[in-house]
């Protein structure tokens, strides 16, 4: 072989061996975590059989959660003092947290499951309970925990998210339903009826200086509970989507009302614009839920709160409730060290000591019993007030179908709000739009 | 002085002209930047207003504080510029090796290497999540520096070894070949005539290739999940929130992802515009 | 011939090929393979095979037409509006201007930011009363555009962004190509009384062809695929109306998990662009150099 080629191969040497030395640098200590954190599983697997408890407590056995709290209210050192009485209790358990934007948080989850990985336990929308539980993705937990463990929760709040009728998630914080915020400068008393509400508004509307009510006109969950209030469900018993309904109609034509009729919404709003306005005092009444309150009190804003008010030709609005509930990895079933590491640290975050320093981040409702006789839940007036909207409130359907609806009613209602469809058509589009998109599930 | 700056035979209509589209342009890009940078100097995260003022009347830097020192910018700043860094130069490196040899070399399969280096981007994006994270997962690059690299150098590659094979055909080979004569080697060559020669498409493709890397969300999300390795666009992006974000942070710590670059922009300038011409190499 | 060696080719290519053999061709087989079977959140974990019943349901999808003609659409404006403002801006820095450096740097901005944060700060632009856009076209007396929530103006809308985004890479890639284009044979142009566009057409062009068909080239496949401006714009649920082939992939598979359908629609689209770019090339004959 020639000198020439002796060359080239040494300069493609250098550069091979360059890009893996500088990686292998890079990845090296990555690596040696990955490492120590296999060696508990090995350790478990080989346990398994022989059961042998010291050898567990030996090692140290990792745990990752993934949550997908808002990082501007729950920092860094939170969590960190929220986990620190676990990891004192428990020496031998070490805790990874891993935080997610809730937008990613199924698709992150479903492809790592998906590949055998991902963390043992994921804090997540109950909404994701259906899909999870039909793809096999969330471990089963009629079983996992003791009764013992589940009669220290509120029965009503884990029947409601049980999906067919058995536990995937564990509800740990309820609220997330959306209610009426008014400007107590604008408004001093809450109004009683939708009518009187609207009258109110028109009264204070004053384009595009003040705005009588404003509110997320791109997210359906935000009118979603004048459905209810008009007495329509999304689906029926058996699951089926029933969309094309007379009060689908009448709830359409509602919010149509609101800024073709009664002008008394701005001409496009998303949760930005709509809360922007009314943190600026620019709105008597906005619709939202208890995310909005710490940026309220920031905005050093006088808010009221109160449940939506009675529809003129329905009931009270029946706006969606909604639970953050902890899922867990269905790997757990085949490596019982883990296993048990996980539900100590359930058991441990679902006390009601923990519960409750979470809930009051963010004025929501606990579902640990004890921690619900906390005088937060009873005098705390956001948490009041949540109750009293929560009264009305339906747990928002987890099934897989609800996809295909949210996403049906986000681009026609938008379409309506545009004026380039009619409210009395809507309802028949709003269905054979949904059924369509509920083929792409792939069910057979 | 004033009309040895600019091209000769221009006349001053067309080099008025000139300034204006450009100004028009730059304007352009810039406002919608300015636009973000409004946000960041509000107070409690106003996002709307309806005036256009380019500073508002109680701009504050309370946002660049909170986007500096309460999230770990500088953690996602220090790994956002190791991964940039390295995946572009060593994947320009593996490049200018790979456009040498398409240019310079008639083997069997080259036309078709060089088109499936093309086709290799072809493939939608969102498929190759799911068997990305399954391959980096087995070969234990998840969370690691080099799980975020190896695919950022594969994405770049194609483009730079594509551009840069353009840049070499150019460059007559009498060059080399006298150079050959006088007992260089392969090495000698890439280093003292063929990079050299080729420095604004090097330029291009390291600040390509840096670009990628720098603003890559979807791998990023995927392979760095602890916080101390997220890089900057993952960590801006855990500060939205579905339904509520705190905007003004948000914008803050955008402006701050931006400057570094815009720095490198203006450091780059020389290696752009003034790096050798070939003209100026030709005879 | 300055190397006759045969070997050495293809150890010159060698370290590139491993890398892109590692990370695409692993994931274009699995993503080929998973198109046969009805992987869905009804048999996530436990997927068989069902032969090509996801690409008939896909064909025989009335929908697949008029989505594939608003991609070619969106891909043709696009790439034309960067291509030729790219050009364009690229000749004039390409003279003696002074503080064309400075004029250069603001006019790569768009590239300097990740671009959902670009899209984020141009959807809230586009907001009715309240982006700058609206108030803007409000002054010169043009109101009632809903850009958000009429799906026609939104699709408007990301293409804007998409241009807006776009045009800085080409740019940059002109301006480097310009390098190599020596200086005199504009003078011997000049000297033959070569008209200025004239100029540009027959000695510019095919001397920057090189470098600038697998930027076109690349950049047609990067906007055929650029789901984060659809997506983002559209607040995350794109209408039938503003979808490409790629933000239904992107929909398909993450917010309905049905990865069969959306690796069917995967291939479909590879094959489109591999068919659409091998011959563009071989058009331009891309793979010659200006000396061959």
């Amino acid at each position: 072989m020639s000198k020439k080629l002796n060359r080239v191969l040494s300069l493609i040497l250098a550069v091979v061996f360059g890009v893996a030395m500088v990686l292998g640098a890079t990845g090296c200590g990555a690596k040696q975590d990955a490492k120590t954190a296999d060696a508990p599983k090995a350790e478990a697997a080989a346990s398994d059989n022989k059961s042998e408890v010291k050898k567990e407590e030996v090692k140290p056995v990792e745990i990752v959660f993934s949550e997908f709290d808002d990082p501007n209210v729950f920092k860094e050192d939170w969590w960190k003092e929220w986990l620190s009485g676990f990891e004192k209790a428990n020496p031998n358990i070490r805790i990874k947290r891993i935080h997610n934007n809730d937008n990613d948080i199924r698709t992150n989850w479903q492809n790592q499951v998906a590949a055998g990985q991902g963390p043992d336990v994921t804090f997540a929308p109950h909404d994701s309970i259906g899909l999870f539980a039909t793809a096999g993705t969330a471990l089963e937990l009629d079983n996992f925990f003791s009764q013992d463990f589940y009669s220290q929760l509120d029965k009503n709040a884990l029947d409601a998210y049980k999906f067919k009728g058995k536990i995937y998630g564990i509800p740990y914080r309820l609220g997330n339903a959306v209610m009426l915020i008014y400007n107590k400068k604008l408004v001093p008393e809450a109004p009683k009826t939708m009518d009187e509400l609207i009258a109110k508004a028109k009264e204070l509307t004053n384009a595009p200086k003040q705005y009588g009510l404003v509110y997320d006109m791109v997210e359906p969950y935000f009118i979603m509970g004048y459905l209810g209030g008009y007495g329509g469900k999304v689906l029926d018993d058996d699951g089926k989507i029933t969309l094309d309904t007379d009060a689908m109609k009448k709830m359409t034509q509602l919010v149509y009302d609101f800024k073709y009729t009664h002008k008394i919404t701005p001409k496009e709003a998303n949760s930005d614009v709509a809360n922007n306005l009314f943190k600026e005092g620019k709105a008597a009444f906005t619709i939202c839920g208890p995310w909005l309150f710490k940026q309220l009190d920031d905005a050093k804003i006088e808010y009221g709160l109160a449940p939506i008010p009675k529809l003129a030709d329905g009931d009270m609005p029946r706006p969606y409730s909604g639970a953050k509930v902890m899922i867990l990895n269905p790997g757990l079933a085949k490596n019982k060290a883990k296993a048990e590491a996980v539900k100590k640290f359930v058991e441990y975050c679902n006390g009601a000591e923990q519960q409750l320093k979470m809930a009051k981040m963010v004025s929501e409702i606990p579902t640990n019993l004890k921690a619900l006789e906390d005088p937060y839940v009873k005098d705390d007036p956001k948490v009041k007030a949540l109750s009293e909207q929560l009264k009305y409130a339906v747990p928002q359907p987890n099934v897989p179908e609800m996809r295909a609806i949210w996403d049906a009613l986000k681009s026609k209602v938008a379409l309506v709000m545009a004026g380039k469809l009619k409210p009395e058509e809507a309802p028949k589009v709003f269905q054979s739009e949904a059924e369509k998109l509920a083929k792409n599930l792939g069910k057979k | 002085m004033i009309s040895e700056s600019f091209e000769k035979r221009d006349s001053k209509i067309k080099i008025i002209f000139m300034y204006i589209i450009l100004g028009i342009v730059a304007l352009v890009c810039l406002y919608p930047l300015l636009d973000v940078l409004k946000v960041a100097l509000r107070p409690a995260s106003r996002l709307f207003s309806t005036d256009l003022n380019l500073i508002p009347e109680d701009a504050t830097l309370e946002n660049f504080k909170t986007a500096l020192f309460v999230r770990p910018y500088f953690v996602w700043l220090k790994n956002s510029l190791f991964v940039s860094v390295l995946s572009s130069i060593v994947g320009v490196g593996l490049s200018i090796t790979a456009a040498y040899a398409f240019s310079r070399y008639r083997f069997t399969g080259r036309t078709a290497g060089l088109m499936s280096f093309l086709l290799t981007q072809i493939f939608p994006a969102p498929m190759t999540l799911l068997p990305m994270y399954v391959l980096l997962k087995n070969f234990g690059l998840i969370d690691t520096y080099a799980g975020g690299i190896i695919p950022y150098i594969a994405t770049t590659v194609p483009f730079s070894v594509w551009v840069l094979k353009g840049y070499f055909d150019t460059i007559p080979k009498s060059f080399e070949e006298s150079a050959y004569l006088d007992g260089a080697n392969l090495a000698q060559i890439l280093w003292s005539i063929m990079i050299p020669l080729t420095l604004p498409a090097i330029g291009v493709t390291l600040l390509n290739s840096f670009m990628a890397a720098w603003n890559e969300f979807v791998v990023a999300n995927i392979v760095f999940t602890s916080e101390s390795m997220q890089t900057l666009p993952i960590g801006i992006f855990t500060m939205t929130g579905a339904m509520s974000s705190d905007w003004g942070i948000y914008s803050a710590a955008c402006i701050l992802t931006a400057i570094p670059v815009i720095l490198l922009f203006i450091s780059m300038s020389k290696v752009m515009i003034n790096g050798l011409t070939l003209g100026g190499v030709k005879e | 011939m300055i190397d006759r060696n045969k070997v050495t080719p293809y150890l010159l290519i060698a370290p590139a090929v491993l890398v892109l053999l590692f990370m695409v061709g692993y994931p274009l087989v699995y993503g080929i393979n998973l198109s046969f079977t009805d992987m869905s959140i009804y048999s996530f974990l436990n997927p068989s095979y069902i032969g090509f019943e996801n690409y008939t349901a896909i064909f025989t999808d009335p929908e697949l037409y008029t989505t594939t003609l608003r991609t070619i659409i969106w891909t043709l404006i696009n790439l034309i509006a960067t291509v030729s403002s790219g050009f364009l801006f690229a000749l004039i820095l390409n003279r003696k201007l002074p503080y064309k450096n400075a004029l250069r740097v603001l006019m790569m901005l768009p590239w300097a930011v990740p671009q959902y944060i670009a899209v984020l700060a141009w959807r809230n632009m586009f907001q009715t009363d309240f982006g700058t856009v609206d108030i803007l076209l409000n002054k010169i007396g043009i109101t009632g555009i809903s850009w958000l929530g009429d799906p026609f103006w939104t699709f408007i809308a990301c293409i804007i962004t998409n241009i807006w985004l776009g045009v800085p890479f080409m740019m940059l890639v002109t301006l480097g190509a310009l390098q190599s284009v020596p200086g005199e044979l504009y003078e011997v142009g000049e000297i033959d009384g070569v008209k200025s566009w004239q100029k540009h057409w027959m000695i510019t062009i095919p001397l920057i062809k090189p470098v600038m068909t697998p930027a076109i080239v690349i950049s047609t496949v990067w906007t055929f695929n650029m789901v984060s401006v659809i997506y983002m714009m559209t607040s995350r649920t794109a209408d039938n109306e503003t979808q490409i082939l790629v933000s239904r992939v992107y929909r398909d598979a993450f917010t309905y998990f049905n990865y069969g359908k959306a690796a069917a629609f995967s291939v479909i689209i590879f094959i489109i662009l591999a068919i659409f770019s091998s011959s563009i090339i071989k058009a331009m004959k891309g793979g010659e150099g200006v000396y061959d």
